[in-house]
């Protein structure tokens, strides 16, 4: 009954930590993040469940979403490989990225799309879902409606492709390792450069979407995102200033590729590289924000 | 319906084509009204009309392409997969990421047998006066052979897939 209570006074934790809270006399802030996160990976390992039955049920789809993936990655390699080869091995260099700096950048491009498509390939249903009035089973406490609706598709073909790309990238920090990165910076700066590439991914996505709420039925959250995402798996230094600028601190694309990589390569200032996530965690309470106030707009199926 | 089911997906490819070419030409007109020095202008009405000639052929290529791979839906449960796959592969090898005569000698002349690469590379490099019209007639043989089994393969899954089709309730 308590925890009842909790949920129709509007708290936000309902599982139980509060009443454990309350009989200890006090509220432990950690203790509830800590009972947060369990409870969010309980639920992401039913998903991730439930992806591996879906996908055992179509065995074909999952080797032609691999093979998908692959040609994707290809194409890209491949592009890169003879654009440094047009300029001589060795001699050329785009925006400033050796040929051996932009394999890690292209390692970095290969891990944020293999994230993506590993547990974020529901945001391509966000649009028609919403117009056909299909949240209300998110919209359940404890649980963060975003988290809850955006992650229930796990994607075992992406795990698979992801396994792929972090391949690409430690064999791509292999070639420049020792002359450009010490292992010793490796060991904390690969870990953070992938955790940047989740966050950013996440709230990018999830800013992407949020414009459906105002645009119902536009499609305009998928443009946005083709168009926007393209700019971030190419190196900064490649586009005019203003429009680097809005790519780094106004819609953070800089997260996804470009920041991981240029951490990882040295390539930062130290100040920079210390601001930069506050600018990423700032974008991504705006779009919480914004998610927040679209949920208000949204319309159930029910009426 | 009074007519064949791909006659419906042939109008629509028509509509979308007239579509594309009449939006292309406003934006050519608009970019060379705005900057005549920094656009692309052929070399000569016959570059423009063979170049036109390659894509249309290339683009009809496509649509027998994507309609075959539609039709193997008849086996599988998913193919948007395999859509997709098809769209990187015809890009990469049509030279929309790095032009194909820019490639290292063997991925050029493996790619120039393919009609993507008539389809992209080619008609630009006709309207820049790189090719000529023997080039052009070389690649209008070629595409309208792999036009032409493309159409027989397209025809033979069809009726296939047809034959193994069951209408819900039947």
């Amino acid at each position: 009954m308590a925890a009842r209570a909790g949920a129709l006074r509007g708290s936000r934790d309902v599982s139980g930590s509060e009443q454990e809270g309350a009989a200890g006399g006090r509220h432990v802030p950690w203790r509830r993040a800590a009972s947060a996160l369990r409870w969010g990976l309980a639920v992401e390992r039913q998903y991730i469940r439930i992806g591996f039955v879906r996908k055992s049920q179509f065995r074909v789809e999952f080797v032609n979403q691999v093979l998908m993936d692959l040609c994707f990655y290809a194409a890209f390699i491949l592009t890169f490989e003879i654009l440094y080869g047009l300029g001589g091995e060795g001699t050329l260099t785009l925006g400033g990225w050796s040929h051996e700096e932009m394999r890690v950048y292209m390692g970095m491009v290969f891990v944020a799309d293999g994230l993506f498509m590993t547990f974020l390939g529901q945001q391509w249903h966000f649009g028609q879902d919403l117009k056909d009035g299909n949240l209300d089973a998110f919209r359940v406490r404890p649980g963060s409606p975003a988290f809850l609706y955006f992650f229930q598709r796990f994607s075992p073909e992406g795990m698979t492709n992801l396994a792929f790309g972090l391949g690409w990238l430690i064999f791509a920090l292999a070639g420049v390792m020792p002359e450009l990165v010490d292992p010793a910076d490796l060991a904390w700066a690969l870990p953070a450069a992938v955790a940047v590439i989740a966050w950013s991914q996440v709230f990018l996505m999830l800013a992407y979407n949020v414009t459906e709420f105002w645009l119902l039925n536009s499609d305009v959250g998928h443009l946005v995102s083709m168009l926007v995402s393209n700019f971030g798996e190419r190196p900064l230094e490649v586009y005019p200033g203003a429009l680097a600028r809005v790519l780094k601190f106004v819609v953070p694309v800089a997260g996804m590729a470009w920041y991981p990589a240029s951490l990882v390569l040295g390539r930062l200032e130290l100040g920079f590289a210390l601001g930069y996530p506050l600018v990423l965690a700032a974008f991504a309470l705006v779009v919480l924000g914004l998610f927040r106030r679209g949920m208000r707009r949204y319309e159930s199926a029910m009426g | 319906m009074p007519f064949r089911f791909f006659v419906l997906h042939q109008a629509r490819f028509l509509q979308f084509t007239l579509l594309q070419v009449a939006v292309a030409a406003l934006v050519w007109c608009i970019g060379y009204a705005a900057a005549p020095a920094h656009w692309l202008v052929p070399v000569s009405a016959g570059a423009m009309l063979q170049a036109g000639v390659l894509v249309l052929m290339g683009s009809y290529c496509c649509f027998l392409i994507f309609f075959t791979l539609n039709a193997l839906a008849f086996w599988l449960d998913v193919i948007w997969s395999l859509l997709v796959m098809a769209w990187f592969v015809i890009g990469f090898s049509g030279g929309a990421l790095v032009p194909v005569s820019q490639m290292p000698p063997g991925f050029y002349e493996a790619l120039r047998v393919g009609f993507p690469y008539w389809m992209i590379t080619a008609p630009i490099e006709l309207v820049m006066g790189r090719l000529g019209t023997g080039d052009f007639l070389f690649g209008v043989g070629l595409v309208t052979a792999q036009l032409v089994a493309l159409d027989l393969l397209r025809r033979w899954v069809w009726r296939r897939g047809l034959a193994r089709y069951v209408g819900a309730g039947m």
